[in-house]
């Protein structure tokens, strides 16, 4: 029989057995092996019976093993270790933490803003399945692509293609309700946005929520009403169980077309560029566009006319060719020979960069997102760089703790997983401020972008997965490398706190690379925002050829000559006002009527020209400059026409004169006007384009605008008050039966321009934001100097060094630093904002100045930054500084 | 009463360890009990008492000197301690007081 105990149940045993026991039990096993093999038993049979009723709980070892449990209590002494570093290292705790809370916020905001965007339309169960049709016509200047449509075009692709549904829109905007109430009066409502008109099929195509009537009947024929739920609400005042007591109640349109509440649906989501809120049947448009004309006319566009297609199992690219079929089969040859249609999907709608408006505003370029996450990224980069800065300054003043740590027998990625806590720590405090700090600049951002963005921040889940996921990425970003310098210190010389300065101050240092990626990015910024902000007040100041100071526009309800010749006089009897004049529109307006324009001098592909009707006091109100000819009397004929210096260089004359008695057709109707005088250029469109031709009829239909010019000479808030009574009851005793509107024309110019303003003040904040930021971090680097070189200080000061010298050793450092920066920070801004310029067709030339400017600014910074804290260090006692050894 | 409620495993444990007295270790309290009351354990039932005791605070423990019988494996000596010993005592005193409130007739039928 075998003398030895067996070795498995042995080893078995071992494994499972709580290590506090096992050499005890063992010796167990043991001496009872020898007892039962001295009785003669069979002792290792017994044995394995032995171990097995060993295997039960209170002997085997705990699940978690020791192992984790060593290891949760390291976390806590980490966590304790963090907390205490925190307390007792203040200034650098705020300083980190509020770095990284800013960049944080920012981040957070910018993504909101990016996440709103990337979610328009999502809405539409059909999503992936819907299609605009576009036009892209062949020109002078190559292809154009535009969204605007002829009416009976969703119609014909319904005929031609019956697998497919199209449905026509078209987005009014504006209108008048009139809610008639039982005595008889009516309450009248101008709205500003809202109105539009669609085909029944739009109902199929698009997703909406019937709270209301059926869906199926809501608009199968004229005279027929959807109203959301906001609306519904402010014509009737109706809460919600109640909403059915608007069902087939009637609203005015115009006051010219009664029409019954059929259905009412949700409000949309803020996310969409249909904005519909009071939805007519397509053929109700008749009552608001004159050009309707039923609906039948394949030569009348309009950009607010849109056709939508819902396309089903047809392949995009096949049905895009099919189309020209119905190009040969329906347009007039003139049209048919250069267009082709183009289906753009609606998941591309809010981002085109080709078709910049939607119904609901202008789109968002992928381009402008992604510079707009790369601001993002840029925050957050430069809030980590700082806290690399700062956090390896205080690696001197962790030496000690750390070469402690290394003694004891801390390994290496174990100090590594300390410092990578400590840092995890930081950034959820940082997180949790930053969260605080985007909420409060929440609405201030909303209020910026009036509106057009949306940053709800605790609307979804997503603001908090961003934030794990920031948080995640900082403290690996921000808190890898500070770690790994930390955890690499050599423990002997730690301790004995002989840390080499040279260990870490190559030629080229992480440090110092890092700084300098920190100071272009601010410079970068720096730059960008001046030309920026040049460029806006460029536009506030460029001298358009007109004055569009001090003028009151009214939109007007109709053409009728007697209502306009007494508005007029009734308004000119008062003092305050000097002029008054009606016309289609200002000088420059977003609405436009182009037409192709023929002439014996044109020959070759077609040029356009826009067309305004207007009376004889236009020029004079907006101070026009008549280069040749004459303006227009009250008994001008309607054909005669004034137009700008350039038509008549395009029809080739070098002198405006020569073009004065020509004759010019306008559109292919056959519209023929006598050019009778010439105005100097001025331009009709924004500034992001270029000049136009221009032809100023005086024909007295088209007029949609009155302009009051009021008198310059006192402009007091009052004055203003009692001027625009005035010219209320004037519009009230013609026009009772419409709402009175006004507008002044210079802020609808600067709405153009909107978009720019919000971008700007936008960018300002965060220039400022990143700036300070990197001010932080190089706060931090300074720090780190000062801690480096205390002794070499100590010495020159004791060698007779002045407090200039010292200043002088950090400032040098820097001041190379921030040469490299510029070098590569000046020809980057120039590129990108130069590129950014040639978007407009009048930009301002980018000049030396911004650059000075610039790098006198971060010098400033740097400067003031460097010189609050080597001052410090200078002027301490340098018997601080050497005595410790 | 009620607090310390002792099984009879774990009496018949601390007792033996109180026996043993000085030399109570794993195996000789194994020993101890298949001696006198001529039963047999096994190591695992053992030693889990012996944990739970000690966890209890009834009964200490010192490691010993290795020797050369058990393969080198040192010895855990165990040791009544005086919360022990109360409830040990405690233990008794009920076991008594249950015997003497026994009528005598009860035997006798």
């Amino acid at each position: 029989m075998n003398n030895q105990p067996p070795k498995w149940p042995l080893r078995f045993f071992r494994w499972f057995c709580d290590p506090t026991l096992v050499e005890d039990i063992e010796g167990d096993l043991l001496e009872r092996f020898e007892q039962n093999k001295s009785q003669n038993k069979r002792a290792t049979w017994l044995m394995i019976i032995e171990v097995i009723r060993l295997f039960r709980p209170g002997i085997i070892r705990s699940m978690e093993g020791y192992q984790h449990l060593n290891n949760y209590g390291m976390i806590k002494n980490y966590l304790t270790t963090s907390f205490r570093f925190i307390k007792r290292e203040k200034t650098y705790s705020l300083m980190n933490i509020s770095g990284l809370a800013l960049g944080i916020a920012c981040a957070l905001i910018l993504f909101k803003i990016i996440d709103h965007q990337l979610s328009f339309d999502k809405h539409h169960d059909h999503y992936a399945n819907l299609y605009r049709v576009n036009n892209e016509d062949v020109t002078t200047e190559g292809k154009r692509l535009w969204r605007g449509q002829t009416h009976p075009l969703a119609r014909a692709l319904r005929s031609e293609f019956p697998q497919i549904n199209a449905a026509m829109t078209f987005y009014n905007k504006e209108g008048l309700i009139g809610i008639p109430n039982k005595n008889g009066a009516v309450k009248r409502y101008q709205e500003q946005s809202g109105i539009a008109f669609v085909e029944p099929e739009f109902l199929d195509i698009f997703t909406m929520h019937f709270l209301e009537g059926d869906p199926h009947s809501a608009l199968d024929q004229p005279g027929k009403v959807i109203l959301t739920h906001s609306k519904a609400n402010k014509y009737f005042d109706l809460t919600k169980d109640r909403l059915h007591e608007a069902i087939s109640q009637p609203i005015t349109l115009e006051n010219e077309r009664t029409v019954y509440v059929s259905a009412i649906i949700e409000d949309w989501p803020v996310t969409t560029d249909f904005p519909f809120e009071v939805i007519f049947h397509y053929d109700d448009q008749d009552a608001v566009n004159p050009w309707y004309y039923g609906g039948k006319s394949w030569e009348e566009y309009n950009s607010a006319t849109n056709c939508y297609v819902k396309l089903g199992q047809t392949d995009p690219q096949d049905f895009e060719e099919q189309l020209s079929m119905v190009v040969d089969k329906y347009l007039p040859e003139h049209t048919a020979q250069k267009r082709t249609y183009r289906l753009q999907p609606l998941a591309d709608l809010h981002y085109s960069e080709q078709i910049r408006r939607t119904y609901a505003g202008l789109t968002k370029t992928k381009n402008e997102l992604t510079i707009i996450g790369l601001i993002g990224v840029f925050l957050i980069v430069t809030a980590c760089i700082n806290f690399i800065n700062l956090s390896t300054a205080q690696a001197v003043k962790r030496a000690k703790e750390v070469g402690v740590r290394k003694t004891m027998g801390s390994s290496k990625w174990q100090l590594v997983t300390q410092f990578l806590t400590e840092t995890a720590l930081i950034t959820f405090f940082a997180a949790i401020l930053g969260l605080g700090l985007a909420w409060i600049g929440e609405a201030p951002i909303e209020t910026i972008f009036q509106h057009e963005v949306n940053v709800d921040l605790f609307s979804d889940l997503n603001t908090f997965y961003f934030l794990g996921l920031l948080i995640f990425t900082i403290t690996i970003l921000a808190g890898f490398y500070p770690s790994v310098v930390l955890a690499r210190m050599n423990p002997v010389s730690a301790v004995k706190h002989t840390l080499s300065t040279r260990q870490s101050s190559g030629l080229f240092s992480l440090r110092r690379a890092l700084v300098v990626f920190q100071f272009t990015i601010s410079q970068v910024l720096i730059i960008g925002i001046l030309i920026l902000n040049a460029q806006m007040s460029y536009f506030q100041n460029k001298d358009l050829g007109f004055n569009d100071d001090s003028i009151i526009t009214l939109t007007l309800p109709n053409n009728d000559s007697t209502n306009l010749q007494v508005l007029k006089n009734e308004l000119l009897a008062h003092s305050s006002i000097s002029k008054v004049s009606f016309g289609t529109a200002g000088p420059m307006s977003s609405w436009k009527s182009t037409n192709p324009i023929f002439h014996e001098n044109i020959d070759g592909d077609d040029v356009f020209a826009n067309l305004k009707n207007v009376d004889g006091d236009y020029f004079d109100l907006y101070e026009m400059d008549l280069i040749a000819g004459e303006g227009f009397n009250n008994s001008s004929p309607r054909n005669h026409a004034v137009v700008n210096r350039k038509l008549t260089e395009v029809l080739g004359f070098t002198d405006p004169a020569d073009a004065v008695g020509e004759t010019i057709q306008y559109g292919r109707g056959g519209l023929k006007v006598q050019i009778v005088g010439v105005v100097e250029d001025f331009h009709a469109s924004s500034l992001h384009s270029a000049l136009d031709n221009v032809i100023f009829a005086h024909y007295s239909w088209n007029i949609f605008q009155a302009a009051i010019k009021v008198n310059n000479g006192d402009r007091t808030y009052e004055n203003l008050q009692h001027t625009l009574r005035v010219i209320e009851n004037a519009w009230m005793e013609q026009y009772p039966e419409h709402v009175f509107d006004f507008r002044f024309y210079d802020e609808e110019l600067g709405k153009f321009y909107q978009l720019e303003e919000s971008v700007a003040k936008i960018t300002r904040i965060f220039v400022v934001i990143a700036v300070l930021i990197g001010a932080l971090g190089l706060y931090g680097l300074v720090a780190f100097m000062a801690n480096q070189k205390t002794k070499e200080i100590g010495i020159r000061k004791v060698m007779g060094a002045t407090t200039w010298n010292i200043w002088n050793i950090f400032s040098r450092e820097l001041l190379i630093l921030l040469s490299i920066a510029f070098v590569i920070a000046a020809p980057l801004a120039y590129y990108v904002m130069n590129s950014w310029l040639n978007y407009y067709a009048y930009r301002i030339a980018i000049g030396p100045l911004v650059f000075v400017i610039a790098v006198a600014t971060s010098l400033l910074i740097a400067l003031v930054t460097v010189g609050y804290r080597s001052l410090a260090v200078a002027q301490a006692n340098p018997i601080l500084s050497l005595r410790d050894e | 009463m009620g607090k310390h409620q002792l099984g009879e495993f774990e009496e018949v444990v601390m007792l033996t360890v109180a026996i043993l007295h000085g030399d109570a270790y794993g195996f000789s309290i194994i020993a101890e009990i298949e001696n006198r009351l001529n039963r047999s354990v096994s190591i695992g039932s053992v030693q889990t008492v012996l944990q739970r005791l000690e966890k209890k605070g009834y009964l200490e423990s010192h490691l010993g000197e290795a020797t050369a019988v058990r393969g080198g494996k040192r010895k855990r000596y165990f040791k009544v301690t005086n919360l022990g010993k109360s409830v040990l005592e405690e233990t008794k005193d009920q076991r008594m007081s249950l015997w003497s409130a026994i009528p005598k007739v009860a035997w006798d039928e």
